[in-house]
Protein backbone atom coordinates (compact mmCIF):
# COMPACT_ATOMS: atom_id res chain seq x y z
CA UNK A 1 0.00 0.00 0.00
CA UNK A 2 1.39 3.31 -0.98
CA UNK A 3 0.40 6.63 0.38
CA UNK A 4 0.40 10.05 -1.19
CA UNK A 5 -1.34 13.25 -0.61
CA UNK A 6 -3.67 14.89 -3.07
CA UNK A 7 -4.61 18.48 -3.40
CA UNK A 8 -7.89 19.32 -1.77
CA UNK A 9 -9.10 20.72 -5.05
CA UNK A 10 -9.40 17.23 -6.40
CA UNK A 11 -11.46 16.01 -3.51
CA UNK A 12 -14.92 16.33 -5.12
CA UNK A 13 -13.67 14.65 -8.28
CA UNK A 14 -12.20 11.82 -6.30
CA UNK A 15 -15.42 11.42 -4.38
CA UNK A 16 -17.36 10.92 -7.56
CA UNK A 17 -14.79 8.60 -9.06
CA UNK A 18 -14.60 6.66 -5.85
CA UNK A 19 -18.35 6.04 -5.93
CA UNK A 20 -18.36 4.59 -9.47
CA UNK A 21 -15.33 2.57 -8.79
CA UNK A 22 -16.82 1.07 -5.68
CA UNK A 23 -20.05 0.15 -7.39
CA UNK A 24 -18.14 -1.61 -10.19
CA UNK A 25 -16.07 -3.51 -7.70
CA UNK A 26 -19.04 -4.65 -5.65
CA UNK A 27 -20.61 -6.16 -8.75
CA UNK A 28 -17.59 -8.36 -9.22
CA UNK A 29 -17.60 -9.35 -5.49
CA UNK A 30 -14.04 -8.47 -5.02
CA UNK A 31 -12.64 -8.56 -1.46
CA UNK A 32 -12.80 -4.92 -0.90
CA UNK A 33 -13.78 -2.98 2.19
CA UNK A 34 -17.49 -2.54 2.71
CA UNK A 35 -19.10 0.77 1.97
CA UNK A 36 -21.07 2.68 4.46
CA UNK A 37 -24.17 4.05 2.84
CA UNK A 38 -24.98 6.42 5.68
CA UNK A 39 -24.23 9.91 4.65
CA UNK A 40 -22.81 11.75 7.58
CA UNK A 41 -24.37 15.07 8.45
CA UNK A 42 -22.26 18.13 8.14
CA UNK A 43 -21.52 19.74 11.44
CA UNK A 44 -22.83 23.11 12.29
CA UNK A 45 -25.70 22.85 9.85
CA UNK A 46 -23.44 23.74 6.99
CA UNK A 47 -24.98 23.08 3.65
CA UNK A 48 -23.00 21.17 1.10
CA UNK A 49 -22.77 23.43 -1.84
CA UNK A 50 -21.84 26.94 -2.76
CA UNK A 51 -23.83 30.04 -2.32
CA UNK A 52 -24.83 30.48 -5.91
CA UNK A 53 -24.31 27.18 -7.64
CA UNK A 54 -26.22 24.78 -5.42
CA UNK A 55 -28.44 23.64 -8.19
CA UNK A 56 -25.50 22.60 -10.27
CA UNK A 57 -24.01 20.34 -7.64
CA UNK A 58 -24.69 16.62 -7.69
CA UNK A 59 -27.27 15.33 -5.26
CA UNK A 60 -26.13 14.11 -1.92
CA UNK A 61 -26.90 10.47 -2.80
CA UNK A 62 -24.18 10.59 -5.39
CA UNK A 63 -21.64 11.77 -2.91
CA UNK A 64 -20.75 8.52 -1.33
CA UNK A 65 -18.00 8.48 1.15
CA UNK A 66 -14.93 6.69 -0.15
CA UNK A 67 -13.66 3.62 1.61
CA UNK A 68 -10.67 3.89 3.76
CA UNK A 69 -7.55 3.25 1.77
CA UNK A 70 -9.22 3.28 -1.63
CA UNK A 71 -7.22 5.15 -4.20
CA UNK A 72 -4.59 5.68 -1.65
CA UNK A 73 -6.61 8.18 0.32
CA UNK A 74 -5.27 8.41 3.78
CA UNK A 75 -7.45 7.64 6.74
CA UNK A 76 -6.44 10.94 8.16
CA UNK A 77 -7.34 12.89 5.05
CA UNK A 78 -10.22 15.33 4.74
CA UNK A 79 -13.72 13.96 4.76
CA UNK A 80 -17.17 15.39 4.45
CA UNK A 81 -17.67 14.86 8.13
CA UNK A 82 -14.64 16.96 8.87
CA UNK A 83 -16.47 20.15 8.08
CA UNK A 84 -15.58 22.73 5.49
CA UNK A 85 -11.90 23.00 4.94
CA UNK A 86 -10.45 26.44 4.83
CA UNK A 87 -9.16 26.85 1.34
CA UNK A 88 -7.65 30.26 1.66
CA UNK A 89 -7.22 32.55 4.56
CA UNK A 90 -9.12 35.72 3.96
CA UNK A 91 -11.74 34.12 1.74
CA UNK A 92 -13.66 32.23 4.34
CA UNK A 93 -16.90 33.75 3.12
CA UNK A 94 -16.77 31.41 0.17
CA UNK A 95 -18.07 27.92 0.64
CA UNK A 96 -15.80 24.99 0.01
CA UNK A 97 -17.99 23.66 -2.76
CA UNK A 98 -18.53 26.93 -4.51
CA UNK A 99 -18.15 26.31 -8.20
CA UNK A 100 -16.45 29.63 -8.57
CA UNK A 101 -13.45 27.93 -7.05
CA UNK A 102 -13.16 25.87 -10.21
CA UNK A 103 -13.37 28.79 -12.56
CA UNK A 104 -10.40 29.99 -14.45
CA UNK A 105 -8.14 32.17 -12.35
CA UNK A 106 -10.14 31.12 -9.34
CA UNK A 107 -8.92 31.37 -5.84
CA UNK A 108 -8.12 27.69 -5.68
CA UNK A 109 -5.41 28.15 -8.24
CA UNK A 110 -3.86 30.80 -6.07
CA UNK A 111 -3.76 28.56 -3.05
CA UNK A 112 -0.08 27.88 -3.28
CA UNK A 113 0.86 31.43 -4.02
CA UNK A 114 -1.08 32.68 -1.03
CA UNK A 115 1.55 31.17 1.12
CA UNK A 116 4.16 33.22 -0.68
CA UNK A 117 2.98 36.44 0.98
CA UNK A 118 5.67 37.14 3.49
CA UNK A 119 7.05 40.11 5.27
CA UNK A 120 8.60 42.80 3.12
CA UNK A 121 12.12 42.08 2.13
CA UNK A 122 14.47 44.25 4.15
CA UNK A 123 16.40 46.73 2.07
CA UNK A 124 19.67 45.13 2.99
CA UNK A 125 18.44 41.78 1.75
CA UNK A 126 17.54 42.98 -1.72
CA UNK A 127 19.72 41.62 -4.48
CA UNK A 128 20.37 43.13 -7.86
CA UNK A 129 18.78 41.53 -10.85
CA UNK A 130 21.55 39.46 -12.47
CA UNK A 131 23.05 41.15 -15.48
CA UNK A 132 22.56 38.17 -17.79
CA UNK A 133 18.85 38.15 -17.02
CA UNK A 134 18.64 41.85 -17.68
CA UNK A 135 20.39 41.34 -20.99
CA UNK A 136 17.70 38.86 -21.95
CA UNK A 137 15.18 41.66 -21.87
CA UNK A 138 17.26 43.61 -24.35
CA UNK A 139 16.70 40.97 -26.98
CA UNK A 140 13.02 40.47 -26.21
CA UNK A 141 10.63 41.12 -29.10
CA UNK A 142 8.96 44.50 -29.10
CA UNK A 143 5.54 42.89 -29.03
CA UNK A 144 6.32 40.87 -25.91
CA UNK A 145 4.79 43.05 -23.24
CA UNK A 146 5.24 40.78 -20.28
CA UNK A 147 8.94 40.60 -19.58
CA UNK A 148 9.43 37.70 -17.27
CA UNK A 149 12.81 36.25 -18.14
CA UNK A 150 12.97 34.27 -14.92
CA UNK A 151 9.52 32.73 -15.45
CA UNK A 152 8.33 33.91 -12.07
CA UNK A 153 4.68 34.25 -12.99
CA UNK A 154 2.80 30.93 -13.05
CA UNK A 155 1.54 29.74 -16.37
CA UNK A 156 -2.14 30.57 -16.10
CA UNK A 157 -1.73 34.08 -14.70
CA UNK A 158 0.99 34.59 -17.28
CA UNK A 159 -1.39 33.79 -20.10
CA UNK A 160 -3.94 36.12 -18.57
CA UNK A 161 -1.45 38.92 -18.30
CA UNK A 162 -0.13 38.42 -21.80
CA UNK A 163 -3.65 38.57 -23.18
CA UNK A 164 -4.39 41.68 -21.18
CA UNK A 165 -1.21 43.43 -22.27
CA UNK A 166 -1.73 42.49 -25.90
CA UNK A 167 -5.25 43.81 -25.76
CA UNK A 168 -3.95 46.96 -24.14
CA UNK A 169 -1.29 47.42 -26.82
CA UNK A 170 -3.85 46.98 -29.54
CA UNK A 171 -6.28 49.47 -28.04
CA UNK A 172 -4.25 52.07 -26.14
CA UNK A 173 -1.90 54.73 -27.39
CA UNK A 174 0.43 54.21 -24.45
CA UNK A 175 1.77 50.70 -24.51
CA UNK A 176 2.33 48.92 -21.28
CA UNK A 177 5.34 46.73 -20.60
CA UNK A 178 5.70 44.78 -17.41
CA UNK A 179 9.06 43.58 -16.17
CA UNK A 180 8.64 41.12 -13.33
CA UNK A 181 11.32 40.71 -10.70
CA UNK A 182 11.53 38.22 -7.91
CA UNK A 183 10.53 39.27 -4.41
CA UNK A 184 14.07 39.79 -3.22
CA UNK A 185 15.31 41.40 -6.41
CA UNK A 186 15.77 44.99 -7.45
CA UNK A 187 17.15 46.70 -10.47
CA UNK A 188 20.85 47.53 -10.27
CA UNK A 189 21.58 51.17 -9.57
CA UNK A 190 22.94 52.02 -12.99
CA UNK A 191 20.43 50.07 -15.00
CA UNK A 192 19.54 51.55 -18.36
CA UNK A 193 16.20 50.24 -19.47
CA UNK A 194 16.27 52.11 -22.74
CA UNK A 195 17.75 49.05 -24.42
CA UNK A 196 14.87 46.78 -23.50
CA UNK A 197 13.29 45.15 -26.55
CA UNK A 198 16.02 46.50 -28.83
CA UNK A 199 15.20 50.04 -27.73
CA UNK A 200 11.60 49.80 -28.82
CA UNK A 201 10.46 51.48 -25.62
CA UNK A 202 12.23 54.70 -26.50
CA UNK A 203 10.58 55.01 -29.89
CA UNK A 204 6.97 54.97 -28.84
CA UNK A 205 4.64 56.00 -26.07
CA UNK A 206 5.34 53.48 -23.41
CA UNK A 207 4.94 52.86 -19.74
CA UNK A 208 7.29 50.27 -18.31
CA UNK A 209 6.47 48.97 -14.86
CA UNK A 210 9.16 47.11 -12.99
CA UNK A 211 7.27 44.97 -10.58
CA UNK A 212 8.82 42.90 -7.75
CA UNK A 213 6.53 39.97 -7.26
CA UNK A 214 4.71 40.17 -3.95
CA UNK A 215 6.02 43.66 -3.12
CA UNK A 216 4.01 46.13 -5.16
CA UNK A 217 5.13 49.06 -3.04
CA UNK A 218 8.56 48.66 -4.61
CA UNK A 219 7.20 48.89 -8.14
CA UNK A 220 8.93 51.40 -10.36
CA UNK A 221 7.31 53.23 -13.23
CA UNK A 222 9.07 54.54 -16.31
CA UNK A 223 7.39 56.43 -19.09
CA UNK A 224 8.73 57.58 -22.41
CA UNK A 225 9.45 61.22 -22.99
CA UNK A 226 6.46 61.48 -25.29
CA UNK A 227 4.31 60.83 -22.23
CA UNK A 228 6.37 62.58 -19.62
CA UNK A 229 6.50 65.94 -21.37
CA UNK A 230 2.74 66.25 -21.72
CA UNK A 231 1.58 64.88 -18.40
CA UNK A 232 2.25 66.66 -15.10
CA UNK A 233 4.52 64.80 -12.74
CA UNK A 234 1.84 64.96 -10.07
CA UNK A 235 -0.58 63.06 -12.32
CA UNK A 236 2.00 60.40 -13.02
CA UNK A 237 2.82 60.12 -9.35
CA UNK A 238 -0.87 59.79 -8.60
CA UNK A 239 -1.14 57.05 -11.20
CA UNK A 240 1.71 55.13 -9.64
CA UNK A 241 0.30 55.57 -6.17
CA UNK A 242 -3.13 54.44 -7.29
CA UNK A 243 -1.77 51.27 -8.88
CA UNK A 244 0.22 50.39 -5.79
CA UNK A 245 -2.76 51.02 -3.57
CA UNK A 246 -4.96 48.85 -5.74
CA UNK A 247 -2.45 46.04 -5.75
CA UNK A 248 -2.27 46.18 -1.99
CA UNK A 249 -5.98 45.44 -1.83
CA UNK A 250 -5.04 41.81 -2.45
CA UNK A 251 -2.88 39.71 -0.21
CA UNK A 252 -1.90 37.14 -2.76
CA UNK A 253 1.15 37.91 -4.90
CA UNK A 254 -0.40 36.77 -8.17
CA UNK A 255 -3.61 38.66 -7.48
CA UNK A 256 -1.62 41.71 -6.57
CA UNK A 257 0.15 41.54 -9.91
CA UNK A 258 -3.14 41.07 -11.71
CA UNK A 259 -4.77 44.00 -9.94
CA UNK A 260 -1.70 46.11 -10.47
CA UNK A 261 -1.64 45.45 -14.20
CA UNK A 262 -5.35 45.96 -14.70
CA UNK A 263 -5.26 49.21 -12.76
CA UNK A 264 -2.23 50.48 -14.60
CA UNK A 265 -3.79 49.60 -17.93
CA UNK A 266 -6.96 51.44 -16.97
CA UNK A 267 -5.08 54.51 -15.80
CA UNK A 268 -3.06 54.58 -19.00
CA UNK A 269 -6.27 54.59 -20.98
CA UNK A 270 -7.36 57.63 -18.95
CA UNK A 271 -3.99 59.22 -19.38
CA UNK A 272 -3.88 59.06 -23.11
CA UNK A 273 -6.76 61.51 -23.32
CA UNK A 274 -4.41 64.24 -22.17
CA UNK A 275 -1.85 63.48 -24.85
CA UNK A 276 -1.71 65.26 -28.19
CA UNK A 277 -1.64 63.38 -31.45
CA UNK A 278 1.57 61.40 -31.89
CA UNK A 279 4.30 62.97 -33.98
CA UNK A 280 5.44 60.65 -36.75
CA UNK A 281 9.14 59.75 -36.98
CA UNK A 282 9.92 61.27 -33.62
CA UNK A 283 13.47 60.50 -32.48
CA UNK A 284 14.08 57.98 -29.72
CA UNK A 285 14.10 59.47 -26.24
CA UNK A 286 15.10 57.94 -22.92
CA UNK A 287 12.56 56.74 -20.42
CA UNK A 288 11.67 58.86 -17.40
CA UNK A 289 10.99 57.35 -14.04
CA UNK A 290 7.88 58.32 -12.13
CA UNK A 291 8.04 58.47 -8.36
CA UNK A 292 5.01 57.23 -6.56
CA UNK A 293 3.79 59.26 -3.61
CA UNK A 294 2.91 56.11 -1.82
CA UNK A 295 5.73 55.42 0.59
CA UNK A 296 3.78 56.70 3.58
CA UNK A 297 0.79 54.53 2.75
CA UNK A 298 2.75 51.47 1.89
CA UNK A 299 4.97 51.91 4.84
CA UNK A 300 1.95 52.10 7.05
CA UNK A 301 0.59 48.94 5.46
CA UNK A 302 3.58 46.81 5.03
CA UNK A 303 6.37 48.40 6.76
CA UNK A 304 9.93 47.48 6.51
CA UNK A 305 11.78 48.96 3.53
CA UNK A 306 10.11 52.33 3.65
CA UNK A 307 9.70 52.25 7.37
CA UNK A 308 13.46 52.13 7.69
CA UNK A 309 13.78 55.30 5.67
CA UNK A 310 10.80 56.91 7.39
CA UNK A 311 12.11 55.87 10.75
CA UNK A 312 15.47 57.37 9.88
CA UNK A 313 13.88 60.63 8.84
CA UNK A 314 11.68 60.67 11.91
CA UNK A 315 14.63 59.86 14.12
CA UNK A 316 16.65 62.67 12.57
CA UNK A 317 13.71 65.03 12.96
CA UNK A 318 13.10 64.05 16.54
CA UNK A 319 16.80 64.35 17.28
CA UNK A 320 16.92 67.78 15.68
CA UNK A 321 13.82 68.88 17.52
CA UNK A 322 15.11 67.50 20.78
CA UNK A 323 18.43 69.23 20.28
CA UNK A 324 16.66 72.49 19.54
CA UNK A 325 14.52 72.20 22.63
CA UNK A 326 17.53 71.27 24.73
CA UNK A 327 19.52 74.24 23.42
CA UNK A 328 16.57 76.55 23.99
CA UNK A 329 16.13 75.30 27.53
CA UNK A 330 19.85 75.56 28.15
CA UNK A 331 19.90 79.14 26.97
CA UNK A 332 16.83 79.99 28.97
CA UNK A 333 18.23 78.34 32.08
CA UNK A 334 21.47 80.22 31.53
CA UNK A 335 19.57 83.46 31.19
CA UNK A 336 17.57 82.68 34.30
CA UNK A 337 20.73 81.86 36.20
CA UNK A 338 22.26 85.06 34.94
CA UNK A 339 19.16 86.93 35.99
CA UNK A 340 19.44 85.42 39.44
CA UNK A 341 23.09 86.16 39.87
CA UNK A 342 23.39 89.35 37.83
CA UNK A 343 21.87 92.77 37.80
CA UNK A 344 21.72 95.13 34.89
CA UNK A 345 23.43 98.43 35.44
CA UNK A 346 22.56 101.33 33.21
CA UNK A 347 24.89 104.16 32.36
CA UNK A 348 24.29 107.44 34.18
CA UNK A 349 24.51 110.23 31.63
CA UNK A 350 24.70 113.90 32.45
CA UNK A 351 21.63 115.73 31.18
CA UNK A 352 20.94 119.43 31.37
CA UNK A 353 17.55 119.90 33.07
CA UNK A 354 14.63 121.30 31.12
CA UNK A 355 11.45 123.03 32.14
CA UNK A 356 12.68 123.24 35.72
CA UNK A 357 12.20 119.54 36.29
CA UNK A 358 14.61 118.05 38.81
CA UNK A 359 14.38 114.47 37.51
CA UNK A 360 12.59 114.66 34.21
CA UNK A 361 12.11 117.16 31.42
CA UNK A 362 8.91 115.42 30.30
CA UNK A 363 10.53 113.07 27.78
CA UNK A 364 8.28 110.29 26.67
CA UNK A 365 5.45 109.49 24.33
CA UNK A 366 1.69 109.98 24.29
CA UNK A 367 -1.05 108.06 22.53
CA UNK A 368 -4.76 108.57 22.25
CA UNK A 369 -6.52 105.25 21.81
CA UNK A 370 -9.91 106.79 21.20
CA UNK A 371 -11.79 105.26 18.20
CA UNK B 1 12.59 117.13 23.34
CA UNK B 2 8.96 118.15 23.47
CA UNK B 3 6.89 120.05 25.93
CA UNK B 4 4.66 117.61 27.80
CA UNK B 5 1.78 120.04 27.62
CA UNK B 6 1.75 121.39 24.07
CA UNK B 7 4.28 118.98 22.46
CA UNK B 8 6.28 121.83 20.91
CA UNK B 9 10.06 121.49 20.80
CA UNK B 10 11.89 122.45 23.98
CA UNK B 11 15.65 122.90 24.01
CA UNK B 12 17.82 121.86 26.91
CA UNK B 13 18.35 124.46 29.60
CA UNK B 14 15.08 126.29 29.03
CA UNK B 15 13.10 126.69 32.22
CA UNK B 16 9.74 126.92 30.49
CA UNK B 17 8.08 126.15 27.18
CA UNK B 18 8.35 129.08 24.83
CA UNK B 19 5.01 128.15 23.22
CA UNK B 20 2.68 127.50 26.15
CA UNK B 21 4.75 128.62 29.14
CA UNK B 22 4.61 125.18 30.73
CA UNK B 23 7.20 124.62 33.43
CA UNK B 24 7.76 122.74 36.63
CA UNK B 25 6.70 125.81 38.58
CA UNK B 26 3.46 126.05 36.59
CA UNK B 27 2.48 122.47 37.24
CA UNK B 28 3.50 122.82 40.88
CA UNK B 29 1.12 125.74 41.16
CA UNK B 30 -1.63 123.49 39.91
CA UNK B 31 -0.89 120.23 41.74
CA UNK B 32 1.19 121.46 44.65
CA UNK B 33 4.82 121.19 45.53
CA UNK B 34 4.54 118.43 48.10
CA UNK B 35 6.05 115.08 47.45
CA UNK B 36 3.55 112.34 46.96
CA UNK B 37 3.98 108.69 47.64
CA UNK B 38 4.39 106.95 44.30
CA UNK B 39 3.36 103.31 44.38
CA UNK B 40 4.10 100.79 41.67
CA UNK B 41 0.40 100.64 40.86
CA UNK B 42 -2.00 103.47 41.58
CA UNK B 43 -5.41 102.41 40.33
CA UNK B 44 -7.55 105.44 41.03
CA UNK B 45 -10.19 104.35 38.52
CA UNK B 46 -10.61 100.86 39.96
CA UNK B 47 -9.86 99.16 36.66
CA UNK B 48 -7.61 96.47 38.07
CA UNK B 49 -8.68 93.51 40.14
CA UNK B 50 -6.79 92.56 43.25
CA UNK B 51 -5.43 89.57 41.43
CA UNK B 52 -4.14 91.75 38.60
CA UNK B 53 -2.62 94.18 41.02
CA UNK B 54 -0.79 91.45 42.93
CA UNK B 55 0.45 89.92 39.72
CA UNK B 56 1.72 93.28 38.52
CA UNK B 57 3.42 93.88 41.84
CA UNK B 58 5.34 90.66 41.35
CA UNK B 59 6.27 91.51 37.77
CA UNK B 60 7.39 95.00 38.69
CA UNK B 61 9.31 93.74 41.68
CA UNK B 62 11.23 91.33 39.45
CA UNK B 63 12.01 94.19 37.12
CA UNK B 64 13.34 96.26 39.98
CA UNK B 65 15.52 93.35 41.14
CA UNK B 66 17.06 93.02 37.69
CA UNK B 67 17.46 96.79 37.25
CA UNK B 68 18.36 98.15 40.69
CA UNK B 69 18.46 101.74 39.42
CA UNK B 70 15.03 101.75 37.77
CA UNK B 71 11.39 101.59 38.60
CA UNK B 72 8.14 101.79 36.75
CA UNK B 73 5.05 103.31 38.30
CA UNK B 74 1.65 103.10 36.69
CA UNK B 75 -1.19 105.48 37.37
CA UNK B 76 -4.74 104.70 36.19
CA UNK B 77 -7.29 107.40 36.71
CA UNK B 78 -9.55 109.96 35.14
CA UNK B 79 -8.01 113.40 34.93
CA UNK B 80 -9.65 116.82 34.79
CA UNK B 81 -9.86 118.51 31.42
CA UNK B 82 -7.16 121.01 32.28
CA UNK B 83 -4.61 118.30 33.02
CA UNK B 84 -3.16 116.03 30.39
CA UNK B 85 -1.67 112.61 31.03
CA UNK B 86 1.77 113.91 30.15
CA UNK B 87 1.34 116.85 32.57
CA UNK B 88 0.68 114.40 35.38
CA UNK B 89 3.54 112.15 34.25
CA UNK B 90 5.93 115.09 34.36
CA UNK B 91 4.76 116.11 37.82
CA UNK B 92 4.78 112.56 39.23
CA UNK B 93 8.31 111.81 38.18
CA UNK B 94 9.49 115.10 39.62
CA UNK B 95 7.41 115.02 42.81
CA UNK B 96 6.80 111.37 43.45
CA UNK B 97 8.61 109.52 46.20
CA UNK B 98 8.78 106.03 44.86
CA UNK B 99 7.88 103.48 47.45
CA UNK B 100 11.32 102.08 48.13
CA UNK B 101 13.96 102.55 50.74
CA UNK B 102 16.78 102.05 48.27
CA UNK B 103 18.62 105.30 47.80
CA UNK B 104 20.11 104.10 44.56
CA UNK B 105 16.69 104.12 42.91
CA UNK B 106 16.54 107.67 41.74
CA UNK B 107 13.65 109.32 39.98
CA UNK B 108 15.73 110.18 36.94
CA UNK B 109 15.82 106.41 36.29
CA UNK B 110 12.07 106.24 36.74
CA UNK B 111 9.37 105.47 34.21
CA UNK B 112 5.82 106.61 34.77
CA UNK B 113 2.88 105.30 32.82
CA UNK B 114 -0.26 107.39 33.10
CA UNK B 115 -3.50 106.11 31.60
CA UNK B 116 -6.75 108.07 31.54
CA UNK B 117 -9.45 105.50 30.72
CA UNK B 118 -12.14 108.15 30.25
CA UNK B 119 -10.21 110.39 27.92
CA UNK B 120 -8.65 107.28 26.38
CA UNK B 121 -5.12 108.56 26.39
CA UNK B 122 -1.90 107.15 27.77
CA UNK B 123 1.65 108.38 28.11
CA UNK B 124 5.09 107.29 29.17
CA UNK B 125 7.30 109.78 30.95
CA UNK B 126 10.88 108.89 31.69
CA UNK B 127 13.59 110.53 33.78
CA UNK B 128 16.62 112.23 32.41
CA UNK B 129 18.83 109.16 32.72
CA UNK B 130 16.59 107.07 30.48
CA UNK B 131 15.96 109.64 27.76
CA UNK B 132 18.68 108.28 25.50
CA UNK B 133 17.89 104.63 26.17
CA UNK B 134 14.15 104.97 25.74
CA UNK B 135 13.67 107.56 23.03
CA UNK B 136 10.29 108.92 22.10
CA UNK B 137 10.08 106.82 18.94
CA UNK B 138 10.57 103.60 20.87
CA UNK B 139 8.08 104.48 23.57
CA UNK B 140 5.61 105.62 20.93
CA UNK B 141 6.02 102.29 19.17
CA UNK B 142 5.35 100.41 22.38
CA UNK B 143 2.21 102.42 23.00
CA UNK B 144 1.08 101.92 19.43
CA UNK B 145 1.34 98.15 19.82
CA UNK B 146 -0.68 98.39 22.99
CA UNK B 147 -3.47 100.31 21.33
CA UNK B 148 -5.88 97.37 21.12
CA UNK B 149 -5.37 96.16 24.71
CA UNK B 150 -5.80 99.76 25.83
CA UNK B 151 -9.08 99.96 23.96
CA UNK B 152 -10.21 96.74 25.58
CA UNK B 153 -9.12 98.17 28.94
CA UNK B 154 -6.82 95.22 29.53
CA UNK B 155 -4.59 97.41 31.65
CA UNK B 156 -2.84 94.60 33.45
CA UNK B 157 -1.69 93.16 30.16
CA UNK B 158 -0.76 96.63 28.95
CA UNK B 159 1.50 97.29 31.91
CA UNK B 160 3.14 93.86 31.78
CA UNK B 161 3.74 93.96 28.03
CA UNK B 162 5.09 97.48 28.19
CA UNK B 163 7.47 96.45 30.94
CA UNK B 164 8.76 93.47 28.92
CA UNK B 165 9.48 95.67 25.94
CA UNK B 166 11.12 98.36 28.01
CA UNK B 167 13.24 95.77 29.79
CA UNK B 168 14.37 94.36 26.46
CA UNK B 169 15.38 97.84 25.29
CA UNK B 170 17.21 98.58 28.51
CA UNK B 171 19.16 95.32 28.44
CA UNK B 172 20.62 96.33 25.11
CA UNK B 173 22.19 99.36 26.76
CA UNK B 174 22.95 97.92 30.17
CA UNK B 175 25.87 95.93 31.42
CA UNK B 176 25.42 92.78 33.46
CA UNK B 177 27.15 92.79 36.78
CA UNK B 178 27.18 90.14 39.47
CA UNK B 179 24.74 90.64 42.23
CA UNK B 180 26.49 91.76 45.35
CA UNK B 181 26.53 89.17 48.05
CA UNK B 182 24.60 89.99 51.17
CA UNK B 183 26.68 91.57 53.90
CA UNK B 184 25.68 92.50 57.45
CA UNK B 185 25.55 96.25 58.09
CA UNK B 186 28.76 97.49 59.65
CA UNK B 187 27.30 100.63 61.15
CA UNK B 188 23.75 100.96 62.39
CA UNK B 189 22.91 104.67 62.72
CA UNK B 190 19.18 104.12 62.92
CA UNK B 191 16.48 101.68 61.86
CA UNK B 192 16.77 102.67 58.21
CA UNK B 193 20.11 100.88 58.08
CA UNK B 194 18.18 97.69 58.84
CA UNK B 195 15.73 98.33 56.04
CA UNK B 196 13.07 99.82 58.26
CA UNK B 197 11.43 103.00 57.09
CA UNK B 198 10.74 105.76 59.54
CA UNK B 199 7.35 107.43 59.65
CA UNK B 200 6.45 111.01 60.52
CA UNK B 201 6.13 111.34 64.24
CA UNK B 202 2.81 112.83 65.31
CA UNK B 203 4.31 113.71 68.67
CA UNK B 204 6.68 116.19 67.06
CA UNK B 205 3.78 118.01 65.39
CA UNK B 206 1.76 118.02 68.58
CA UNK B 207 4.73 119.29 70.59
CA UNK B 208 5.24 122.13 68.12
CA UNK B 209 1.55 122.92 68.31
CA UNK B 210 1.65 122.86 72.09
CA UNK B 211 4.73 125.07 72.07
CA UNK B 212 2.98 127.62 69.84
CA UNK B 213 0.02 127.42 72.06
Amino acid sequence: MFEFSLPRSLLPLLLALGGSFARAQSEQDLPLPRWTHDIPALPGGIQAGGSQFNSLLPSESNLLPPPSGVLGLRDSGPRLADGPPTLLHGYSELGPHDLSLFLHSGILQQQTSAATLTKPTPVMSLRDLPREILLQTHTAPANEYLLDPQTLVPEIPRVDLERLLEFHAASARIRLYLLVLDTHQKLPESTNLDAVAHGALTRQRVCLAVYPLGEPWRARFLVSQAVHQFVPSASLADLAEDCIKDALQATDAAQQLQRFTVRLSTRLFWLEKSLPAPVPNSPPAPLHEVSAQAPAITAAVLGQPYSLVAAGIMLAGVTLLGTGIAVFRLLRARRDRQAETCVWILPDPEVIPRLGGAFSGGAGAVISFRD
Amino acid sequence: MKCPHCFSEVTSGHSHCSQCGFSSAAIRAYLGSDWVRLERITDNSQRLSLRDTRHLETVLDDFERRFPQCFLAAYLGALPGTLTVSDLGFWLINHGAFHTHQISRRNDFGIVLVVDPLRQSACFTVGYALEQMLPESMLGGILERLRQPLKREEFSAVIETALRRIEKALRARASAEPRTSEQPPTIVGDASDLGLQSLRLPQRVSSQVSRHV
